[in-house]
C-alpha cells in the first residue's frame, strides 16, 4: 500500500482522535501526577510526653511545655561517643526523641499559658537549616569573598582560641581583647564576663538596649541600677511614651495577658502617646499623636498642669529632692500652650489627659520606644520617670518598682594576676560615658574602636552586631580589620561569617541554664531550660566551652573558674536561694524546703521560683547633678531641605529583632504583605505624603538618608504621621537562610546613632530621609 | 442542599474571640502552623499561595490621621452549621458536617482537587496544595504524629483540631466518663492565645464558658447574612468592628482591610 500526503495526514488525525476515545492518555496525565507527586512525609509515631521549660527567645522568660514524641527516623545521630557522655551527664532518656509542639506553661507566673508566635514557632530554631554543627576554621582570609570553612573539631578549635588568647596574654595585651554578648543577664553571661577579667580584658560589651540609659538615668535620680519594672497588673492608668506595650516591649506575652485582664475588667486606661497608629496605639483607650521625638516634651508638659494645678502626691514629693528646681522648669519652659507646639498635642488634651493621669491612683507613666532596643537621651528618660514621682508612684503598688536580684550565691573572689591587674587598668575601649561617667555599655563606639586597631582579638557570643549594630556595615568592615574573631553561636548569622572561627553552641532547647526575672515584671523570677534533646551532638554549653577554656589557661584564669562544668556552678549557686529563705518554687514556699536539692529538683521539673514584688514608698532626685531634664531636639529630628522627612524605625512582634535569634520560618507567613513582598521591604507612608511625592501603594522607592540608601517600595497607610517614614527593623539578612536573606533591607544600615552629650549613650530611632520615586 | 440531618447530640463546638481583647501578634497562627503540620514556603509574602487556616485579617476604621485605628480579625474555618458552602458543592464527599459534633471535617485522601469548595466558601477559609509540601533537612522531626501533612493537589481548611477532640475523648472514655468537662478539648490557638481572647468549647453545654459568652450583647458573626450560621462569634464594643463583619459589597463605608 502506497501511503500518500493526504493518507498520511488522515492517518495521523485518525489515529489522535481515535486515541483520545481511549482512556490512555488520561491515564497518563492522572498517572504522571502521582509518579511525580512526592507525597506528604508520614510522621513516625510514638508514645508523647510532655516537658517544662524556659524561653529565652526574647527578654521575657516564658515558662513552656514542650510536647515530645518518640523519634524513630534518625538513631544513628545518637550512636556518636560525645553522645553517649551527653546522656550520661543530663540524665537525657535513653530513647531519642523528638520535639513536636511548643506550648506555653500555664503554671508559670509569667505567661501563666499564654505564648507568642516566636516562641510557638522555637522548634524551627532547634531544628533549622542553618544551624552550625560543627566547629568551623575559616580557609580563606577575612574581607576577601564569601567565607570558606572546614570543619574542625572541638579540640582543635578550642587550641587555636586558647593559643590566641594566651598569645596575646603573654605580650602584655590582655586589654586588647573585647567580647560582645547581647545582655549580662543570667549566669552565662556573668561567667562570661568573670572569665575576661580575670584574663585581664576590662571589654566586655553588651548590645544597645533601652535598659542602658535608665541604668544611668536611675542611678542619678534614685542611686539604684534598676532594673526598672512596670506593676501594669494593678495600674489604672498607664500613659505608656512610646513603648510597644503589645507588640512585644518588656516581656511580650505577660502584658499582653495584662492586657487581656484589664479587657475584662474594663477599670484600666491605657494611654498610649506616638506618632504613628502602631497596633497599641489603636488597642489603647486613647491615643496621643505626639510629634517624633516630642514625647518627653509632653510628660514635661503634664507635669506642669499637675504641679501648677497641685495635683501632685504631697506625701511622696516630700520623700523628693530638687522638687523647688523642677517646678521652676516647668514654669518658665514647659506651659502646655508651649508644649502644645513642641508636641501637636491641643493644651486641652494635655490638660485633660494630666488630670486624669492625676487623679487616678494608681497611675504609672511608662518610658520606651517600640520593643526596647532603640533609645533616647537621659533628659527624655528623666522627663518621663518623672511624672511617676509627681504622683507617687515609685515604689509603689500599681507603679513603677526596681526588680530585685536573684539571691543566687555569690561569686567568689575573682583570682587576678599582675597581667590581668594591667589589663583591667586600662579604659575601656567603648568609653566610660559622656560628662557623667558610667560603666554602662557603649556598643555604638566600638567601630571606630576596631578601626583603630586597638583590639586584637574579638569574641562574639550569641550577639548579631554585624547586623543589628547601628550603621551595621561600618561596623563589618570594621570587624575585618581584628586580627582574631571568633563567634559562638547556634545557628550561622552575618557576625559568625565575619568570624575565623565559630563554635556551635547548644540552642536554648539542648542546654541547661537559668532564665533570670523577665523584663519589666515587677518581681525577681527564675527558671530553668532545660536540655530536652540534642539535636547538634557536637554543640556545646557556651558556659562549659569557657570553663574548659579556662581550665586550659591555668593561673588567675583558671583558679578564678574552678567549676567542673556550668551545671556543678549553676546548682551551687542555686543554693544562694536556699539559703536565702526567699520566694517560691511552684506553690510551695522555698523557707518550707527541707534543702537546696529540693529546690534543684523542682527548678529541674521546669517549676518556676519567684518572689511576691516588694512595694514600699520611694522618691527621687528630680535635678540629679543640678541637671534638671532639659530637651534639646536631636540633630536628624531638624527639618532640612535636603532631606525633608523624618525615617523613623518600628519593630513588628513577628520579625526577630532583640536577640541572637531571627525570624523563624512559620513567623515569615505572619508577616503582611503590606510590610515584605516578595523580596521587598514596604515602608509606611501616609497617603497625603505619597501623593504629594507622586506615589501610589507598592510604587518602587528609594529612601535617601544622610548615611545611606535603601531601595524600598511604598505602603500607604492612614495611620503615619504626613512627612513621617515608617520602617521596619530586623530585615535585610544575609545569613544563608533560605526563608530569610535577601528579603528587605536592614534599616539598621542608615539609622544614625546621635550621641548624648551627657551620657555618651548612643540616641537612635530614626534619621533624616528623603523619598524618591524610582 | 437542605439542612443537616438533626442528630440528638449533646456537643456542638464553637469558637469566640474577643477582638477587643486580640493584639493581632500571630501566635494563634503560628501555634495552629506547628500542631497542624504545615509547610513554609521560601516566600510566604505571597498571600495567594501561602496557607494559613487561622489567618489574622488586619482591618482599619480607615479614617484620616490621627483617628485611625486598626483592629484584627482572626479567622479559622467557621465551621458553618446551615447549608455549609464546601459541603454542599464537593461532588465526592470529602468534606462533610458532623451532626454529633458540628465540627467540618475534610478528609484529604477522598479530595480530586477541584476546588469547588475554595471557591464556594464566603470566608476564604480554604485553601489549595498547588505543591508538594517540603520539609527542609531535619525539619519533618517537628511533625505532629496526629496530623497527617496534606499532599499536592488536594483543598485543605481548619479541623477545630478534631484530633484533639478525639484524645479528650480517648482519655475521658479510660476515666469512665461520656462527657468532655469544659476545657478539656481547646485548639491549638485558644491554648496559645497571649491576651486569652480565644474561647473555645461545647456551645450546648449551658455551663461553658463559650455558651455564656455567645450571649454577650458584643458578639457577632462574619457574614451573617448569608444564612451559614458560624459557629465562630466575634465579640467587640466597637461598632466599626462590628459593622465590617458584615460587610457586602455596594455598602458604602471607610473601614476595610488594611
Amino acid at each position: 500500500m502506497k501511503l500518500d500526503r493526504r493518507g498520511f495526514l488522515k492517518f495521523a488525525v485518525g489515529g489522535a482522535i481515535g486515541t483520545l476515545a481511549t482512556p490512555i492518555p488520561w491515564d497518563l496525565i492522572d498517572e504522571s501526577a502521582k509518579f511525580t507527586d512526592l507525597w506528604a512525609p508520614e510522621p513516625a509515631k510514638g508514645p508523647s510526653s510532655f516537658v517544662h521549660s524556659t524561653c529565652r527567645l526574647c527578654p521575657g522568660g516564658c515558662g513552656i511545655t514542650l510536647r515530645l514524641v518518640e523519634d524513630k527516623s534518625g538513631r544513628d545521630e545518637w550512636r556518636g561517643w560525645h553522645h553517649k557522655e551527653f546522656i550520661q551527664r543530663r540524665r537525657l532518656p535513653a530513647v531519642p526523641l523528638r520535639a513536636v509542639k511548643i506550648a506555653g506553661n500555664p503554671d508559670h507566673p509569667v505567661n501563666r499559658g499564654g505564648i507568642c508566635p516566636l516562641g510557638a514557632a522555637g522548634l524551627q530554631l532547634l531544628y533549622g537549616t542553618n544551624r552550625v554543627t560543627t566547629p568551623l576554621k575559616r580557609t580563606n582570609p577575612r574581607g576577601e569573598g564569601e567565607a570558606a570553612w572546614e570543619k574542625i573539631t572541638w579540640d582543635e578549635a578550642l587550641n587555636i582560641v586558647n593559643g590566641k588568647l594566651r598569645e596575646i596574654r603573654e605580650a602584655g595585651n590582655p586589654h586588647t581583647v573585647a567580647c560582645i554578648l547581647d545582655n549580662k543577664k543570667g549566669l552565662t553571661a556573668e561567667l562570661i564576663d568573670r572569665f575576661f577579667r580575670a584574663y585581664g580584658s576590662p571589654n566586655v560589651i553588651t548590645m544597645p538596649s533601652q535598659e542602658d540609659v535608665e541604668t544611668v538615668g536611675l542611678s542619678l535620680m534614685q542611686g539604684t541600677g534598676g532594673p526598672l519594672a512596670y506593676d501594669l497588673e494593678n495600674s489604672k492608668y498607664v500613659l505608656s511614651f512610646g513603648a510597644a506595650l503589645l507588640e512585644g516591649w518588656g516581656a511580650p506575652v505577660h502584658n499582653m495577658m495584662v492586657f487581656g485582664k484589664w479587657q475584662e475588667a474594663n477599670e484600666h486606661t491605657l494611654v498610649q502617646i506616638e506618632p504613628n497608629c502602631s497596633i497599641t496605639a489603636s488597642k489603647a483607650d486613647k491615643w496621643l499623636a505626639v510629634k517624633p521625638g516630642a514625647e518627653a516634651a509632653l510628660a514635661l508638659g503634664m507635669a506642669n498642669v499637675i504641679v501648677t494645678e497641685g495635683l501632685y502626691d504631697r506625701s511622696g514629693i516630700a520623700r523628693c529632692q530638687g522638687f523647688e528646681g523642677f517646678k521652676a522648669l516647668l514654669e518658665s519652659e514647659y506651659n502646655p500652650r508651649k508644649v502644645s507646639e513642641i508636641t501637636g498635642i491641643p493644651a486641652a488634651v494635655i490638660a485633660t489627659t494630666a488630670r486624669a493621669f492625676a487623679v487616678t491612683k494608681p497611675a504609672v507613666a511608662v518610658y520606651g520606644r517600640g520593643q526596647g532596643v532603640m533609645s533616647g537621651n537621659l533628659a527624655e528618660f528623666m522627663s518621663i520617670y518623672s511624672l511617676n514621682a509627681l504622683v507617687g508612684s515609685i515604689g509603689a503598688r500599681g507603679g513603677v518598682v526596681m526588680q530585685r536580684e536573684v539571691p543566687f550565691k555569690a561569686w567568689p573572689a575573682l583570682a587576678t594576676d599582675a597581667v590581668a591587674l594591667q589589663g583591667l587598668s586600662q579604659p575601656r575601649i567603648d568609653g566610660e560615658g559622656g560628662e557623667i561617667k558610667h560603666g554602662v555599655s557603649m556598643a555604638h563606639n566600638l567601630t571606630a574602636a576596631l578601626k583603630s586597631g586597638a583590639v586584637n582579638a574579638l569574641v562574639v557570643h550569641e550577639a548579631n552586631p554585624c547586623y543589628a549594630l547601628p550603621r551595621a556595615r561600618k561596623f563589618e568592615e570594621a570587624v575585618a580589620k581584628v586580627p582574631f574573631v571568633l563567634a559562638l553561636t547556634s545557628c550561622m548569622n552575618e557576625t559568625a561569617r565575619s568570624a575565623d572561627i565559630v563554635l556551635p553552641v547548644a540552642s536554648y532547647l539542648e542546654r541547661l541554664e537559668d532564665v533570670t526575672s523577665a523584663a519589666r515584671v515587677p518581681y525577681a523570677s527564675m527558671s530553668l531550660t532545660r536540655p530536652v534533646l540534642a539535636n547538634v551532638p557536637e554543640a556545646r554549653h557556651p558556659g562549659d566551652v569557657f570553663l574548659t577554656l579556662a581550665r586550659a589557661m591555668g593561673g588567675s584564669v583558671g583558679s578564678s573558674l574552678p567549676w567542673d562544668n556550668f551545671e556543678a556552678l549553676l546548682k551551687e549557686k542555686v543554693g544562694g536561694i536556699f539559703a536565702s529563705r526567699r520566694g517560691r518554687i511552684g506553690d510551695q514556699e522555698v523557707a518550707m524546703l527541707g534543702s537546696s536539692d529540693e529546690l534543684w529538683e523542682g527548678l529541674n521539673a521546669g517549676k518556676c521560683w519567684y518572689e511576691e514584688p516588694i512595694f514600699g514608698g520611694g522618691g527621687l532626685t528630680f535635678n540629679p547633678q543640678g541637671r534638671t531634664p532639659r530637651l534639646e531636639p536631636v540633630s536628624w529630628m531638624k527639618a532640612s531641605r535636603e532631606y525633608p522627612m523624618l525615617l523613623v524605625a518600628y519593630e513588628n512582634i513577628n520579625i526577630a529583632n532583640r536577640r541572637a535569634v531571627d525570624t523563624l520560618p512559620y513567623l515569615t507567613k505572619n508577616i503582611d504583605n503590606t510590610v515584605l513582598q516578595k523580596h521587598d521591604l514596604l515602608v509606611r507612608v501616609n497617603p497625603e505624603t505619597a501623593g504629594r511625592l507622586r506615589l501610589v501603594e507598592g510604587d518602587a522607592a528609594t529612601v535617601q538618608c544622610p548615611s545611606g540608601r535603601l531601595s524600598v517600595r511604598v505602603h500607604m497607610d492612614v495611620g503615619m504621621m504626613p512627612d513621617v517614614i515608617g520602617i521596619p527593623l530586623g530585615l535585610g539578612h544575609s545569613n544563608d537562610d533560605p526563608f530569610l536573606t535577601g528579603k528587605g533591607v536592614n534599616a539598621y544600615e542608615v539609622l544614625e546613632p546621635e550621641l548624648d552629650p551627657v551620657t555618651g549613650l548612643a540616641v537612635w530611632w530614626g534619621t533624616r530621609a528623603k523619598l524618591i520615586k524610582v | 442542599m437542605s439542612e443537616h440531618q438533626e442528630v440528638a447530640s449533646k456537643e456542638k463546638y464553637g469558637m469566640v474571640i474577643d477582638l477587643d481583647k486580640c493584639t493581632g501578634c500571630g501566635a494563634c497562627t503560628v501555634a495552629c502552623l506547628s500542631e497542624n503540620n504545615h509547610y513554609v514556603r521560601e516566600d510566604e509574602s505571597d498571600k495567594l499561595h501561602s496557607v494559613t487556616w487561622m489567618k489574622v485579617y488586619k482591618v482599619t476604621n480607615g479614617e484620616p490621621f490621627p483617628n485611625t485605628k486598626v483592629a484584627f480579625i482572626p479567622r479559622p474555618c467557621m465551621h458553618c452549621d446551615h447549608h455549609t458552602p464546601c459541603v454542599s458543592v464537593c461532588p465526592v464527599m470529602a468534606t462533610d458536617y458532623n451532626p454529633l459534633t458540628g465540627i467540618v471535617s475534610q478528609i484529604y485522601t477522598r479530595c480530586i482537587g477541584c476546588r469547588y469548595c475554595v471557591g464556594a466558601c464566603p470566608y476564604h477559609a480554604r485553601y489549595f496544595n498547588w505543591w508538594d509540601p517540603v520539609w527542609p533537612e531535619g525539619m519533618h522531626k517537628l511533625l505532629n504524629p496526629d496530623m497527617s501533612p496534606r499532599m499536592r493537589g488536594v483543598a485543605e481548611k481548619c479541623s477545630f483540631c478534631n484530633h484533639r477532640l478525639q484524645k479528650a475523648k480517648d482519655k475521658a472514655y479510660v476515666e469512665g466518663r461520656k462527657e468532655l468537662k469544659d476545657g478539656e478539648y481547646v485548639t491549638a490557638c485558644a491554648e496559645a492565645c497571649p491576651t486569652r481572647a480565644i474561647t473555645f468549647g461545647n456551645m450546648k453545654d449551658p455551663e461553658s464558658a463559650i455558651a455564656k459568652l455567645i450571649k454577650s450583647p458584643g458578639a457577632f458573626r462574619l457574614l451573617e447574612k448569608l444564612g451559614t450560621q458560624p459557629k465562630v462569634y466575634y465579640l467587640s464594643n466597637e461598632s466599626w468592628i462590628r459593622e465590617l463583619g458584615d460587610n457586602a459589597l455596594g455598602r458604602k463605608k471607610r473601614g476595610g482591610l488594611a
